[in-house]
């Protein structure tokens, strides 16, 4: 075997050629006859490049396929075999096939080709069978090679030239050779100057003619060369030739005869290994803080030469941003498979479909191209198969015949963006309601609440494929997922836009390179750190009195009232002071601090005010999402945006789960790049999917009692025993109190909260169940829209979250609780804090909810 | 290390102080000592790990050695060097020491062996563990002092 090296080579050239072939078969199906002969020329050219090249690594299956293709693009050029689809087709399949062998190069051998050849070679026999110019093929003729046509400069002195009549099924059969390797065979004996496979009648013998040269005389010839399977002619070599022209010139006849070849060996780009470039990346990037330091140095010093150290910049930038260019492509390498793609798909399910490209010069990391085919493909598939409909189906619908997909690439706030669009019959709004609830992906009620951009996106959901039945296309289980998952991977967003009836669009948002991601800078300790954009939801800035008012405590957690949902609050400054997962007593602990600091953060500013000074209290968080689910991230300072080239971590402090690498700031620093994923495991939080404070059962508290959906429950425990809930839209807040503050008054106990005397209300007295644990501190669960203050008393926060409410009646019957329902295998008290109250104060019942 | 000790007869150390005693590390190990110690914080990393610091565009971590030897981590002053070693040796990283001195030039019968010195390795450094370990491959008795000569690949090993 040759070097491995050179295989590799002999590999992604091939690869290459067939790209192109492909290429240029749908340039020749498109432009018929009237095609530049160029092409043609091209994809020849390159099959004989690929079938030469695997003679050199012994690759027999591949060889000898590519020996076929090329016979009939041979027949091609010549007019007697024209490109029809079927013929394409078959040549198709053919590259196809080739490109399997590639990509398995080890056990290409042991493939057998001789049926997909055969086939190949029945493109001759089906031309014939269609009329065209068959006496062209030289059958006919005593001789294929007239004795004028045949070029005796090539013939070594000495040899003999024989024309060889093998019938190929009888060598296939009797002496199990493909005629790669009878040409093979023949090679040791003699030169094998030309060859052609001929197909006359429907079942006579497969003729192969070659011309061929040795020094083995007449009687010797017939028995080297298999005689049942050959009838051998000897051609006499005139005299005259041979005296004329000697061998000496064998060398330089050879390039002349193949100035074909030598025409497609020129290329205008190199191949560069991926490490090397990566290496000028990083040359790049040192010299551009060298051009850091001496323009600094230039602007203390004045008597320095600025036109050098403007041009040292100028040049820097310049040679950083080429070195940059190195790794990125054109998505028009993979926008061009596509053409392909659509094609078969089309001819496939009897559509007419034609696929339009803008946009090919857009440039990608090599990495996100080559990551794109596969979300690319389905997308496209999807399109033809559910997409685009019959052509019967569109007339009727007065689109035209021609069903269109297009492929856009473009440029936009700093990222690629690739639009998929047809003009099919777009996404069917009721089979997604249909398909959602027979998989039970959604709830009706869930379903009734979205919008139609989020309807739409539940086909992004896994295990959800509209299509009817599994088709070949597409369809197969794995749905668009996939193709999100992929995307997201690549840290890209999927949008879908779909009208019913007019067509669907696919929008791909992707970065530039994987290397270099816009971050987010901020600064925690004095430190910078950066978030990566694409895990950035938004960032919130609280000022003065909000800080105080719209985060509250929640158990053991700080969350904020974003909009409609509850989201859990994380400090940075605690994960990363704090080496251990976080626990309960941890959490109680961090969440007890800040409350207090807040509060004196906003006394201080309260005071500063009112004695006239311009001071200010703030708290900013950036809320990121994890998965489905979202946290806000508390953080000192944002410092801005920023492109950063992310470099992994040291081997000693990999196993750090908070950070996801490390980049070297603009100013030269090092900052630790956040991993989001690992600062929320770090916390120990379990986050639920959004938290919705759900506005519309807010306001009707009477309809609450909807039975088997999902609920925002308020988790907690009191006594030692049970574990109770509350239905999160019947409270308003929740407040840490202080037990010591509490004020006697009979046997009613008060807390001031807000500036109110509030009725504190113990469970135990009204319900029954084990009485409360009596802490210092304890939690005061405010509730909902009711005039007199009350608050119910509860020991521990355990969780915020939505939980399946099967409500069971059975188990426990009493005034202010709505049933019994299991939650974390416990069976929990669902409370009534209306009902609750009213069994306080009698007299107050009406005045609830009033 | 060990193999050019017998090999040659004389080699050379970069020297440096820790806690006031002297350290010795293959100069040929060395990539390049740096004056500016502009530290990035890597919270949750072990103790010993002092940050990253960027040098010339490549990150570098840097071990704090007074750490790793059971002293008390010292400040960061003026004398305190970044002592960086070969990318060869590991993933690019350095050692963090009080000061450096001269190169010191060894003669090779004179040094000794750490099992014959591990009473005069122990005697120097608090955390016994880290002398057992590798990290120190031999002693070199100087004019007025010991040297502990170091491994560099045995730093981020251990």
């Amino acid at each position: 075997m040759p070097e491995i090296s050179l295989l590799d080579e002999f590999l992604s050239e091939s690869r290459e050629h067939l790209a192109q072939v492909e290429k240029d078969f749908m340039a020749l199906e498109k432009g018929g006859s009237a095609t530049d002969p160029e092409v043609l020329n091209r994809i020849f050219r390159a099959m004989h490049t690929v079938k030469g090249s695997s003679g050199f690594f012994n690759l027999k299956s591949i060889g000898g396929l590519a020996h076929v293709m090329e016979t009939v693009l041979d027949r091609m050029r010549e007019h007697i075999v024209l490109p029809t689809p079927e013929v394409l087709d078959t040549l198709l399949s053919g590259v196809d096939r080739l490109n399997a062998m590639l990509a398995d190069i080890g056990s290409s051998n042991a493939q057998n080709t001789a049926e997909l050849e055969k086939k190949i070679l029945q493109c001759l026999q089906q031309q014939k069978d269609s009329g065209h110019e068959v006496a062209k093929i030289k059958i006919s003729m005593e001789q294929p090679w007239t004795v004028s046509e045949i070029d005796w400069e090539k013939i070594p002195k000495g040899h003999y030239l024989y024309r060889l009549d093998y019938d190929l099924n009888i060598v296939d059969t009797k002496h199990h050779l493909e005629p790669i390797a009878l040409l093979e065979y023949l090679q040791k004996m003699g030169l094998v100057h030309d060859g052609y496979i001929l197909v006359s009648q429907e079942s006579d013998p497969v003729l192969y003619q070659l011309l061929f040269s040795t020094v083995l005389e007449p009687d010797l010839m017939s028995a080297a060369s298999h005689p049942d399977a050959a009838k051998i002619v000897l051609i006499p070599i005139p005299e005259k030739q041979l005296a004329t022209k000697p061998t000496e010139e064998k060398e330089s006849v050879l390039i002349v005869s193949n100035p074909l070849e030598h025409k497609a060996t020129e290329s205008d780009s190199l191949k560069v290994k991926v490490d090397i470039l990566d290496r000028l990346m990083q040359l790049a990037g040192e010299l551009v803080l060298v051009r850091n330091q001496q323009l600094m140095l230039t602007e203390q010093d004045e008597s320095m030469d600025r036109g050098i150290t403007q041009r040292l910049d100028l040049v820097t930038s310049a040679l950083q941003e080429t070195i940059m260019r190195t790794r990125m492509q054109p998505i028009g390498n993979v926008f061009g498979r596509f053409t392909r793609v659509v094609r078969d798909l089309g001819r496939k399910l009897g559509k007419n479909i034609v696929l339009e490209t803008e946009g090919n010069e857009v440039e990608l990391d090599k990495n996100i191209l080559d990551a794109l085919v596969d979300p690319l493909t389905h997308i496209i598939r999807n399109s033809c198969d559910h997409g685009i409909e019959d052509p019967a189906a569109r007339k009727e619908l007065g689109k035209a015949a021609e069903g269109k997909i297009n492929l856009r690439a473009y440029h936009e706030g700093g990222q690629i963006h690739v639009d998929i669009s047809d003009d099919g019959n777009g996404i069917s709004r009721a089979a997604i309601r249909q398909k959602v609830l027979e998989k039970g992906l959604k709830t009706k009620d869930a379903l009734a609440g979205m919008s139609d951009a989020e309807l739409v996106s539940l086909i992004l959901l896994p295990g959800f494929s509209t299509a009817n039945e599994v088709s070949e296309v597409s369809g197969r289980g794995v749905g668009m997922d996939v193709v999100k998952t992929s995307v997201e991977s690549l840290g890209g967003i999927i949008e879908i836009e779909s009208e019913e009836g007019r067509g669907t669009t696919m929008h791909l948002r992707l970065p530039l390179t994987l290397a270099i991601i816009p971050c987010m800078v901020v600064e925690v300790l004095g430190q910078r750190f950066a978030i990566p954009q694409i895990d950035l939801v938004e960032l919130v800035c609280l000022y003065d009195d909000d800080v105080l008012e719209r985060v509250e405590c929640a158990g053991a957690r700080e969350v904020f009232r974003l909009r409609d949902s509850l989201l859990t609050l994380i400090r940075l400054e605690e994960i990363l002071n704090r080496n251990e997962i976080f626990d309960e007593d941890v959490r109680r602990q961090i969440t007890e601090k800040w409350r207090n600091q807040r509060q004196a953060q906003v006394n201080e500013f309260k005071k500063s005010q009112q004695n006239g000074e311009a001071s200010r209290c703030s708290l900013n968080f950036a809320v990121l999402k994890v998965g489905t689910s979202r946290f806000g991230l508390i953080i000192d300072r944002i410092i801005g945006t920023e492109e950063i080239v992310v470099k992994p971590m040291h081997r000693a402090v990999k196993d750090l789960g908070i950070y996801s690498g490390a980049t070297v700031l603009g100013d030269g620093s090092v900052a630790m790049i956040l991993d989001v994923l690992g600062i929320s495991r770090h916390s120990a939080i379990r986050l639920e999917g959004e938290q919705k404070v759900d506005a519309k059962l807010d306001a009707k508290p009477g309809t609450t009692q909807s039975i088997g959906t999902r609920r925002k429950l308020l988790l907690f425990d009191n006594g030692r025993q049970e574990q109770l809930a509350v239905p999160m839209e019947k409270i308003k807040r929740i407040e840490h109190v202080q037990m010591d503050k509490v004020e006697h008054i009979g046997t009613r106990e008060f807390l001031v909260v807000d500036q109110q005397s509030t009725r504190l209300l113990r469970l135990d007295q009204y319900l029954e169940i084990a009485s409360s644990e009596e802490r210092k501190e304890m939690y005061l669960l405010l509730p909902n829209k009711y005039r007199q203050p009350y608050g119910i008393l509860i020991s521990n926060v355990l969780d915020v979250g939505e939980f399946d409410c099967q409500l069971d009646h059975r188990s426990y019957r009493g005034a202010g609780v709505e049933g019994t329902l299991l939650i974390k295998d416990r069976m929990t008290l669902l409370l009534d804090p209306a009902a609750l109250m009213g069994m306080a104060e009698p007299s107050e019942l009406e005045e609830v909810y009033g | 290390m060990d193999s050019t000790v017998q090999q040659r007869g004389s080699w050379q150390v970069a020297a440096f102080r820790l806690d006031g005693r002297l350290f010795g590390v293959d100069i040929r190990d060395v990539k390049e000592v740096n004056a500016e110690v502009a530290l990035t914080r890597i919270y949750h990393a072990p103790r010993h790990i002092c940050g990253y610091m960027n040098i010339r565009g490549q990150i570098h971590l840097v071990v704090d050695l007074r750490t790793e030897f059971g002293f008390e981590p010292g400040a960061v002053c003026s004398t305190s060097r970044v002592v960086i070693f070969k990318n060869t040796i590991d993933e690019p990283f350095g050692v963090l020491v009080d000061s450096v001195e001269n190169i010191v030039t060894l003669t090779e019968e004179k040094i000794v062996d750490r099992r014959e010195g591990e009473a005069l390795i122990d005697s120097a450094i608090q955390d016994k563990r880290k002398s057992k370990n590798g990290l120190c491959v031999g002693v070199y008795p100087m004019e007025k002092e010991l040297m502990l000569l170091l491994d560099a690949k045995s730093i981020i090993a251990n």
